[in-house]
């Protein structure tokens, strides 16, 4: 019986050997592996996913494990997947409120993204925000268009930047039919390329603030055509605002051989000086050559 | 009585010891090189294969295990036609390194040899990968790849484990 108790113990001591080790298990390998699992349910299937996501969800765990299970949630095309994430992104100031509303942008379901502008409304700044984010994730241009026109502010500002970033010119020169120009929307109108409306605005001397505004930000554009554009202009100009802004331009898109060719056909000495210090800014090698040529004199 | 108590006995020992390495039983100790087997489960089939980009254009059909450079699908023009699920596992000297998930229809090269263990059942399989998933030595991509297999597996065990895994504090 002795034989039989020291085996009892040496069992117990394996037992508890195995138990301490596990007690052992650090804290972030645990945490990992439960964002591992989360991830991996990606490749269940949804009536097997929802039990288990709804239960993380639902309990003690990590930010970080949740914000996971909402992306699953995101994955998973089915009417309680798309209600829960509503819920959440429902709760003002819910501490998955945010992400739950990204996620329905990821996800992609009409119906959802739809209830979104309801939420717009009464959301604080950063559910606004993540509402902004899930309809540019989504391409819902509309949508963003249709908040931008009600919007003031931030509010507008944030909406026609996205707009900008979607490269979406047809809502933006429809919310300049509806709101007017605003230094938002010409900002826009360069980050999305637009180029035929900047220069419309550019030759639009009915508002010269606007105008000088648009004439910089063709610069942003850059490339041949706004670089010409540009040189035109300050051939054009009538007021020293028109021509520093098609200077600035220059600037923006470095275009150094355009501002060369205006020093070279100016007879104006104020204006050449004006010139040679943007293509000193610019760090252009003919900045050298045009010394040279002065130092020799032949300008 | 004696000796049916310790012969009970040393048994629960030996389990609690060797209890992963059982899990691995139909594995060769120490084995090295690619191992396949056929999870027994007709029922439950796939189209997984891959192609091999290595060529750029992407239509290379059939997996060669040693490329990184794989895209695997379950459509299009990687898919396989629907089969059961082959296993395969790259190990070094037992310790696993890569695992591949296809259909056994998938048209698969290697440089070496693949040693085919032939059926295994879904218990043995999930328990395969269960004890992958728990070797803490083992690479996380690897624990990664148990997890995927465990999560697409239509397994009740393979679900409660998981199960299980989320709700550990």
């Amino acid at each position: 019986m002795k034989t039989f108790i020291k085996l009892i113990l040496i069992t117990g001591a394996l037992l508890l050997a195995t138990a301490s080790a596990a007690q052992d298990t650090p804290q972030d390998d645990s945490e990992a592996l439960k964002l591992a699992a989360m991830e991996a349910l990606i490749s269940a299937p949804p009536e097997r996913a929802l039990p288990l996501v709804n239960k993380v969800l639902a309990g003690n765990n990590s930010i970080e494990l949740k914000e996971r299970a909402l992306f699953i949630l995101s994955q998973i095309d089915d009417e309680g997947a798309q209600q829960t994430l509503l819920e959440l992104a429902k709760n003002p100031g819910g501490e998955l409120q945010a992400e739950a509303i990204r996620m329905i942008g990821v996800g992609g379901n009409e119906a959802s993204l739809a209830s979104l502008k309801g939420i717009y409304e009464s959301g604080d700044g950063e559910a606004r925000d993540a509402i902004l984010e899930a309809f540019l994730i989504a391409g819902d241009k509309q949508a963003i268009l249709d908040i931008a026109v009600s919007s003031e502010g931030d509010d507008f500002e944030r909406a026609v930047d996205m707009l900008g970033a979607m490269g979406a010119s047809a809502e933006l020169r429809e919310l300049l039919s509806r709101t007017g120009p605003s230094e938002a929307l010409i900002e826009a109108y360069a980050i999305s390329g637009d180029i035929e409306e900047l220069r419309r605005m550019a030759l639009d001397d009915s508002n010269p603030e606007i105008q000088a505004q648009a004439i910089e930000a063709m610069g942003i554009v850059g490339g041949e055509d706004a670089n010409a554009t540009l040189v035109q202009i300050y051939r054009d100009a009538t007021s020293e605002e028109i021509r520093e802004a098609a200077l600035d331009g220059m600037l923006i898109s470095n275009n150094d051989a355009g501002v060369l060719e205006l020093y070279r056909s100016s007879d104006d000495p104020a204006m050449k000086r004006e010139l040679l210090e943007y293509l000193v800014m610019m760090g252009s090698d003919d900045v050298w050559n045009i010394i040279d040529s002065a130092l020799a004199g032949d300008q | 009585m004696r000796a049916a108590e310790m012969i009970l006995l040393l048994a629960l020992t030996f389990a609690v010891v060797c209890g992963e390495a059982l899990a691995a039983g139909f594995l060769p100790a120490n084995a090295t090189g690619w191992h396949t087997w056929q999870v027994d489960e007709p029922n439950s089939l796939t189209a997984m294969c891959c192609s091999n980009s290595r060529r750029g254009d992407g239509s290379e059909a059939g997996c060669n295990l040693d490329s990184r450079n794989i895209s695997f699908s379950d459509g299009g023009s990687c898919a396989a036609t629907p089969g059961p699920l082959q296993v395969y596992v790259r190990l070094e000297d037992g310790r696993v390194k890569d695992i591949r998930m296809l259909s056994a229809n998938c048209v698969v090269a290697t440089d070496s040899k693949i040693a085919d263990q032939g059926l295994v059942s879904v218990g043995e399989n999930i328990g395969w990968f269960r004890s992958v998933v728990e070797d803490r030595s083992l690479a996380q991509s690897v624990r990664e790849e148990a997890l995927f297999a465990l999560a697409s597996s239509g397994s009740d065990s393979a679900y409660a484990y998981l199960d299980g895994l989320l709700s550990r504090r």
